[in-house]
């Protein structure tokens, strides 16, 4: 029997629930293929208790896997504000204040809930192990603030819409004087990467970078593998891997208005390298501050030659999509590749020499051949 | 004017830095208008605006209600728009947004009656994405009598329609305007449409970003 809350139950989770699961569904393989599919099936739950565990005897780790459940959280209201701006959802934005305030808040409640359930079921398990191994106040805490956020995002969207945040917002307001402002040539890609989806770049920068500080913080495997920092950089290019096929779809718009420009071949390959560095810049730190410092520091031009070596390789294999690197399995493949070169035969230092110096040459290869296409379609124009 | 029914004071539409309308007043009383304009001349912005899709500068009262500002929940149960060319998510079903636009509004016995004289029942209950532009077309149409409407607004209504479904719409449409007291309708169309003139209340021109009476 339908009640009066089934319809809008029903068109909230169709018009929104629905599209952010299809919407975050890589995020959600890549994170139970890390999380349960590279583990043998015996090793689950044990590596799960442990690695609750840590969590909570861990201030700081505590603290960041907390921000990353609210994150999470908060993505799903970023996503509907952005979903009630969408020409299809127009009627709902424009008949939500005819239905009962209760109705409303209990439906939205409800599309919170859902969308927020895979977060919500691994916090139960936190939880749980929290309570029996006598972590009472944090598993309550990490509880009580998931479903706080969720109640207030339900709240504020039941009660504006998302209004609040998408008309005469001051939030928009400072975002948009952010956006018109003139911006350097150099300084727009960051605008690109970071604001251009809705902040979710950013997101998934905050989120890399909480797991990546939690793996060298709990783990603390580098202290008896050296290879282990290194390996960690690769894992986190791998997580940018959106950031980095970002920066290429950038560039490539971007090399074809450079044309245009009188920048120097090195120039605008330094560019590229500038774009990078600052793009792992806080890995690189993070690497710097925690491992490579304490195993010595003649491990740190070793790390940045091989991360950033390795980066570059990859941008510009990406750059020459003809080769074996094709849009998606490629980078994964080349990575577990090289992680594999590596481990068998600790060629650190030359490996990241050959794939910085190999990242230069496919780069002005692929500089030389875009403008040898250009100057032939003009020619044929002729 | 005397015995308006709705009422526009000092409305402004920008997009940026761009102004689109300017109608510093206008009203008008309960009949059935006609609203042109050239392409781009701004009657879908102004419908919407009245339809309280669009945000502006100024205000729009309704009577009985009063500002649409200040009245937001009954001015938008009290006015019904249907777009010149409707979109909808599509994973939702013809009989998701008839629930909800009923829930929304309030039942309305015409909207069941245009539903079955239009064929809707025939395929309400498939997704969205499987309709024609003129299937979804006669949806918003019937969507567009839930409740009880004081000001309906029909922006383009008949393009995509068929020649018999625009034939049954019509006859419907003058039939339920002459039988209800209160009712204010702007319609907005390119085509030439012969209106009675014991139906017809007057035509407006969207021109300059203002309002003009013909």
């Amino acid at each position: 029997m339908e009640t009066d809350l089934y319809p809008i139950k029903r068109v909230l989770f169709k018009v929104l629930v629905l599209p952010f699961y299809l919407r975050m569904s890589l995020f959600y393989f890549l994170i139970v293929y890390f999380g349960f599919g590279l583990l043998h099936p015996e090793q689950i739950p044990f590596f799960h208790t442990s690695l609750v565990l840590g969590i909570f005897q861990d201030s700081r780790v505590y603290s960041i896997m907390v921000l990353v459940w609210i994150l999470y959280d908060i993505r799903f209201f970023f996503y509907v504000q952005k979903a009630l701006k969408k020409p299809e959802n127009e009627f709902l934005l424009c008949l939500a204040p005819c239905f009962n305030k209760n109705s409303l808040f209990l439906s939205f409640l409800i599309s919170v809930f859902w969308a927020c359930l895979p977060f919500t079921l691994y916090l139960f398990f936190t939880v749980y192990q929290g309570f029996t191994h006598g972590f009472w106040f944090a598993s309550g805490f990490f509880l009580g603030i998931h479903f706080l956020v969720q109640y207030l995002m339900a709240y504020v969207l039941s009660h504006n819409y998302g209004e609040l945040f998408v008309r005469n917002n001051w939030l928009v307001g400072i975002t948009l004087w952010v956006l018109n402002r003139k911006k350097s040539p150099f300084s727009a890609f960051l605008y690109y990467l970071f604001l251009n989806r809705k902040f979710m770049l950013l997101i998934t920068k905050i989120i890399s970078l909480a797991l990546l500080f939690f793996s060298l913080t709990i783990t603390k495997i580098w202290v008896f593998d050296e290879k282990v920092p290194v390996l960690f950089l690769i894992i986190a290019m791998v997580i940018h891997y959106s950031l980095v096929k970002e920066i290429f779809y950038f560039d490539s718009k971007w090399q074809e208005y450079l044309r245009n420009v009188p920048y120097s071949l090195s120039r605008r390959y330094w560019e590229m390298v500038g774009k990078m560095v600052i793009l792992f810049l806080p890995e690189i730190i993070l690497f710097l501050v925690f491992p490579v410092s304490k195993l010595g520091y003649f491990m740190i031009p070793e790390c940045i030659l091989i991360g950033l070596g390795t980066l570059f390789l990859y941008y510009t294999f990406s750059l020459m999509q003809k080769f074996f690197m094709n849009k998606n399995a490629g980078p994964v493949f080349f990575l577990f590749i090289l992680e594999f070169v590596l481990n068998l035969y600790s060629l650190w230092i030359w490996m990241g020499i050959l794939a910085w110096i190999s990242s230069i040459i496919l780069y002005f290869t692929h500089y030389y051949s875009f403008e040898g296409k250009a100057e032939k379609s003009e020619f044929e124009w002729e | 004017m005397q015995g308006a029914l709705l009422e526009i004071r000092n409305l402004v539409k920008e997009y940026g830095e761009i102004s689109i309308l300017d109608i510093p007043s206008f009203s008008i009383a309960k009949g059935f208008y006609l609203i042109q304009g050239e392409n781009g001349a701004g009657k879908t912005t102004f419908l919407k605006i009245l339809a309280g899709i669009l945000p502006y500068r100024g205000d729009i009262i309704l009577a009985p209600i009063g500002s649409e500002k200040l009245n937001r929940i009954a001015y938008r149960k009290a006015v019904n728009f249907a777009e010149a060319e409707p979109i909808y998510p599509d994973f939702l079903t013809g009989n998701d947004l008839l629930s909800f636009f009923e829930r929304a509004k309030g039942p309305n016995f015409r909207s069941r009656e245009l539903s079955n004289a239009l064929g809707v029942p025939e395929y309400s209950g498939k997704t969205l994405k499987t309709y024609s532009s003129g299937m979804l077309k006669k949806l918003s149409l019937v969507l567009s009598w839930f409740g009880n409407p004081r000001l309906l607004l029909l922006d383009e209504s008949l393009i995509t329609l068929d020649k018999e479904s625009i034939a049954i719409f019509l006859e419907l449409l003058i039939k339920w305007f002459k039988e209800d007291e209160h009712l204010l309708i702007l319609f907005s169309t390119h085509q030439v449409i012969n209106f009675d003139e014991s139906i017809l209340s007057g035509i407006f021109k969207v021109e300059n970003k203002t309002l003009n009476r013909i």
